[in-house]
């Protein structure tokens, strides 16, 4: 008989159908691509941990914005419906401010804007304080509220 | 706002005077809109004009690359934040469309030069905005104009 040898052993695609062959192969290769699509994941995301390991202050950092962010929770905020021209805006200001220290000056963040060639500087820092992603310190500076930039740019 | 009057009365600095006190300072403000990117005081050059804020935004630029934004009515640009020894240690750049109330350096140095309750009032509602809005700012001189 085929796939049957004399004593009656089962060899080829019966042998397979016969021990549920296709559906161990299929768990199997699932298996293997999870493992290779979640390893392929995590070595994308390794940078942020060297990133990390070079500043240990970032760590804090995250830390203390953390609960801030825990802290402000009960404060219910005010959402803003951005346009889609807004949240062009505030992405092109939150690649300059990545250029800049943790603290901002505003002077330097207009003059900078200006040299881009970005339409109506004055009016969309005065937009980006009302909505709150630039807020003033005490010291005279600003900061970036990374909290407001991701809200309204989502 | 119809006159510098209800500007005046809204602001901090200002709103401890009583109606009379108001009245007589009427006078020495004059209306002007402002648009962005205009620049009504630059750093370095005689202190000529302080500003009282009605609408808009302005941004006070100092030394070091502070700032200020003034963006509520009734806030002011002057005294020492944006002045020292009769010279503009700031510059002041209008940011959003608005109007101000124009007032001589001069006049309101005559006010709070005085021993008198208006000066006073007048200095002690701009501690108390400094204190709000720019704390830095109380570390400079009392007026900022000599």
């Amino acid at each position: 008989m085929n796939g049957v040898d004399a004593v009656g052993v089962l060899y080829g695609l019966e042998a397979i159908n016969a021990h549920n062959g296709w559906a161990i192969s299929i768990v199997g290769v699932t298996i293997v691509f999870t493992g290779l699509v979640s390893l392929s994941a995590l070595i994308s995301q390794l940078h942020k941990l060297v990133a990390l390991y070079d500043n240990p202050g970032r760590i804090k950092k995250l830390f203390a914005s953390k609960s801030k962010s825990v802290a402000k929770a009960g404060i219910p905020k005010k959402h803003l419906a951005f346009t889609e021209a807004q949240k062009q805006i505030c992405r092109q200001y939150n690649l300059l401010a990545q250029t800049m220290d943790d603290v901002i000056s505003l002077p330097k963040l207009l003059r900078m804007a200006e040299l881009s060639g970005l339409e109506d500087p004055h009016a969309n820092i005065s937009f980006l304080i009302k909505s709150g992603i630039l807020r003033a310190d005490e010291q005279g500076y600003f900061r970036w509220d990374e909290d407001s930039f991701i809200r309204a740019t989502s | 706002m119809d006159s510098s009057a209800a500007c005046l009365s809204e602001s901090i600095i200002f709103k401890g005077l009583d109606a009379q006190d108001i009245d007589s300072l009427v006078p020495l403000f004059s209306r002007r809109t402002v648009m962005p990117g205009e620049i009504l005081a630059r750093a370095g050059h005689g202190t000529q004009f302080f500003f009282l804020l009605e609408e808009g935004a302005l941004l006070v630029a100092m030394e070091e690359g502070r700032a200020v934004v003034l963006n509520r009515p009734g806030d002011f640009a002057g005294l020492s934040m944006v002045s020292l020894n009769g010279t503009n240690t700031a510059t002041i750049t209008v940011l959003e469309k608005g109007a101000v109330w124009v007032v001589s350096c001069l006049k309101i140095l005559d006010l709070t030069d005085h021993d008198t309750q208006t000066g006073a009032i007048i200095m002690d509602g701009w501690h108390q905005f400094c204190e709000e809005r720019a704390p830095f700012c109380l570390t400079l001189a009392e007026t900022g104009v000599t």
